[in-house]
């Protein structure tokens, strides 16, 4: 793996992830062919986990066809908001290795990593940090990771080795790669154009890529040049983060498992204190709150709900945080108990008229803290909850 | 249906109420105007929205009784357009014959069956305010109603009648303003309601600056507003010809927010200010100010108040002006374009104004007692 590395991009792409979810979510479902959709005549496969994949069913196939292929198959409805949840979780991840993180779909992204040899390792190393981080972060989810210079690569890569696999393509690997691949790989090649392409007698990258750029872009206008850039491995864009920051978070991992909701409260509000420090720091407002649990054996739990209205004030963030609390089971042990803010906005200049009276006080009391807090360090104040505890236990 | 008026009256008549004539309307008769007669010697003119209506009765020869309706802008073109002298209208079948000396027009009607009931003022019992004063009230509020149409509840103004005086409230979410007007006139007040920002700009335009009195009233959730208008002059042969309008607006039944709570009744600093000359300033100095926010700075020292604003792309500005103020040093940001409306709608020399912290309500009161405003303050 050598050659001159300019950009090194990352396609992660998680591996059949809804049923994956619902894999870690219902133990009894691991190992066994999970197929993603409903029972109604009409439905198509949303998702299907390897074990279904064996007996040859496939995404976008026909409920009845797949039941065919694989009567025995778990069905399951989709949950769009767990899944929602969860990749929430896999972005926060993808977040701590780049501040260029280019979403493509709920389970899916780019991410930039070029210049960050010094901190991850070689790009084989960065992928395999990736793969672990999201491991974890979720509790046991994989992901497949592509990695090149360039975006189209990356992404082709990426489906090479699935699933739970890593494919490195350095820039002077790019045309062994591409080449014997069939065209139908290329981005904006569907079936038409392959049908066409074919006619011409290119049925593969390399076919394309040997061709005049000019006899393309006469066959086939600009669409026709870009087909051929791209058979050539040439792929300029940029990977583009939608916001400088998409969310804050604080997580405490515990030195003992805590149980029930007494015990999780403080560190909650921790997070929600941290939380809106910073949020008010850079003059920023959340418009919701996830709450994050990891269970003694690792189960992440994450469960999130809008604010009334955007704020940057603990106990706000608190309030929300306490009614997602009771959508937990809290019965067994926690070792992570975390918070993320998100649906962040500017803070508007422009002071409001009728806010509640208790709001008012509590900014005022916020921009008291802050300014103490600035003066003297971040140990000069705490609430009474975080002092060191004696037998109060329950309070 | 035959009538004829003389221009002038119809040439009124239609200035009353084509105005109100929707024309984006999906329907087609809403821009259209009522015209029907009453009695032998009076036509009734009418247009609505279907939340704002007015009528009015107006002197005319009728010859014969009917009820039509006509394109209210094309007739208003028309009357406007006819030569001096009177006017006949005069039904045809679907069409309508307008004519002047030897000038003819034919417009397509609608059947004025199809009209739309306009609320009835017949049952309403109304009580007189000086026509100066309500102006007076609207002129000094108006300009803080909130003009978004989805937050229906400041969308209009707080019209209320309480015991001798008679108070007027807007509102935007950022700022607010409150007048109170003590009538001496016989009567004892006490009634709610919220007119629509169309309501009360219709009202406005019914209102001259003189001592007449017009009559307000309401009935089943609208306002009705009536007064005489003089549609021609007297001259040394005849008295003044006279018309009576009728506005009616539908009124805003969500609840207007509690105002009383967000005005500070007791502010830690006040100074008092020449209300020309800080009108001035803000407009000088916001000329460079961020088109977005329009924030100025307040920097308060004993005597005087600096206004100052940055603005990284295009420069800065300030400019001072000697007020009365010993309190302590502050600064506080604003909208400039707030405190500009504020001060606009006053006519007093000096104007007091009065603060607490800097993200505290900023307080503008008149010399007479009569008007509050409210601006909140912006961070700068």
């Amino acid at each position: 793996m050598t050659g001159d590395w300019q950009r090194i991009i990352l396609h992660a792409d998680m591996d059949a992830f809804f049923a994956a979810v619902e894999q870690l979510d219902r133990p009894e479902l691991r190992g066994r062919p999970v197929v993603i959709g409903s029972r109604s005549p009409r439905s198509v496969v949303s998702t299907c986990s390897y074990e279904a994949r064996v007996f040859g069913v496939r995404s976008a196939m026909p409920m009845t066809r797949a039941l065919t292929l694989c009567p025995h198959a778990d069905v399951v409805e989709p949950r769009m908001k767990r899944y929602a949840e969860v990749s929430s979780v896999i972005m926060e991840v993808f977040d701590r290795f780049s501040p260029l993180v280019e979403p493509l779909s709920i389970d899916e992204a780019f991410i930039d990593m070029s210049g960050a040899t010094r901190i991850f390792g070689p790009p084989r190393q960065m992928a395999g940090s990736l793969r672990q981080a999201v491991k974890e972060a979720t509790g046991g989810l994989t992901v497949s990771v592509g990695v090149a210079s360039t975006k189209f690569v990356a992404k082709v890569a990426s489906d090479m080795n699935k699933p739970d696999g890593v494919t490195v393509v350095a820039p002077d690997e790019v045309t062994g790669f591409l080449w014997p691949l069939p065209v139908s790989r290329i981005w904006g090649v569907g079936p038409k154009a392959q049908a066409q392409l074919e006619s011409l007698g290119m049925r593969r990258i390399g076919d394309v890529a040997v061709r005049p750029r000019t006899e393309l872009a006469q066959r086939f206008g600009v669409h026709g040049e870009q087909i051929w850039l791209l058979a050539n491995g040439i792929d300029e864009r940029e990977v583009e983060a939608e916001y400088e920051a998409k969310s804050v978070g604080r997580e405490f991992t515990l030195e003992e498992d805590v149980r029930g909701r007494p015990a999780i409260i403080p560190h909650l509000l921790r997070s929600a204190d941290a939380i809106a420090r910073s949020l008010r720091r850079s003059n920023m407002t959340a418009g919701a709150v996830r709450v994050k649990l990891k269970t003694a054996d690792f189960r992440l739990l994450t469960r999130q709900g809008g604010l009334p209205r955007p704020t940057s004030s603990a106990p706000e963030l608190m309030a929300v945080a306490l009614s997602l609390l009771d959508r937990f089971d809290l019965s067994c042990a926690f070792r992570l108990v975390g918070m993320t803010a998100f649906a962040l906005a500017p803070l508007p200049p422009q002071e409001d008229l009728f806010l509640p009276a208790e709001v008012r006080r509590q900014r005022k009391l916020d921009g008291a803290v802050d300014r103490v807090l600035e003066k003297f360090g971040d140990g000069a104040l705490w609430r009474g909850c975080d002092l060191p505890r004696g037998n109060g236990d329950d309070k | 249906m035959k009538v004829t008026l003389s221009r002038q009256c119809f040439s009124a008549a239609l200035a009353r109420t084509s105005g109100i004539a929707d024309r984006k309307s999906s329907m087609q008769i809403l821009s259209n105007v009522l015209v029907s007669t009453e009695g032998d010697d009076r036509v009734r003119f009418a247009a609505t929205d279907l939340s704002l209506s007015a009528e009015g009765l107006f002197p005319a020869r009728v010859d014969k009784d009917g009820a039509v309706t006509l394109p209210a802008r094309t007739l208003h073109d028309v009357v406007k357009n006819m030569p001096d002298g009177p006017i006949t209208l005069n039904v045809d079948g679907d069409a309508v014959e307008v004519t002047a000396g030897r000038t003819r027009f034919r417009l397509l009607s609608l059947p004025a069956d199809d009209f739309p009931t306009i609320p009835d003022a017949a049952e309403v019992s109304f009580f007189d305010v000086k026509e100066k004063h309500l102006a007076g009230m609207i002129d000094r509020c108006a300009y803080s109603i909130s003009s978004d149409e989805t937050r229906p509840h400041i969308n209009g103004a707080l019209f209320q009648g309480d015991g001798k005086i008679l108070r007027m409230v807007t509102t935007d979410g950022h700022r607010l303003s409150k007048v109170e007007c003590r009538v001496q006139e016989s009567g004892f007040y006490n009634f709610n309601m919220v007119i629509p920002q169309k309501g009360i700009l219709e009202i406005r335009r019914l209102l001259g600056d003189s001592e007449d009195t017009v009559s307000i009233g309401s009935l089943d959730g609208s306002v009705f507003l009536k007064r005489k208008v003089e549609v021609e002059k007297a001259t040394d042969d005849q008295p003044a010809v006279t018309a009576d309008v009728c506005l009616s607006s539908k009124l805003i039944e969500t609840e207007f927010p509690p105002y009383d709570q967000v005005i500070p009744k007791q502010q830690e600093k006040r100074m008092i200010v020449p209300r020309g000359k800080l009108l001035d300033a803000l407009k000088r100095v916001s000329i460079v100010s961020s088109d977005r926010t329009l924030g100025v700075k307040f920097v308060l020292s004993e005597g005087a108040v600096e206004i100052v604003t940055d603005n990284p792309s295009i420069g800065g500005s300030s400019d001072v002006v000697d007020v009365s103020y010993d309190g302590a040093d502050m600064e506080i940001g604003f909208n400039a374009k707030y405190f500009i409306d504020v001060l606009s709608v006053l006519n007093d020399e000096e104007v007091a104004v009065e603060l607490s912290g800097d993200l505290d309500p900023a307080v503008v009161k008149d010399t007479a007692g009569e008007f509050v405003g409210v601006v909140m303050p912006m961070r700068i």
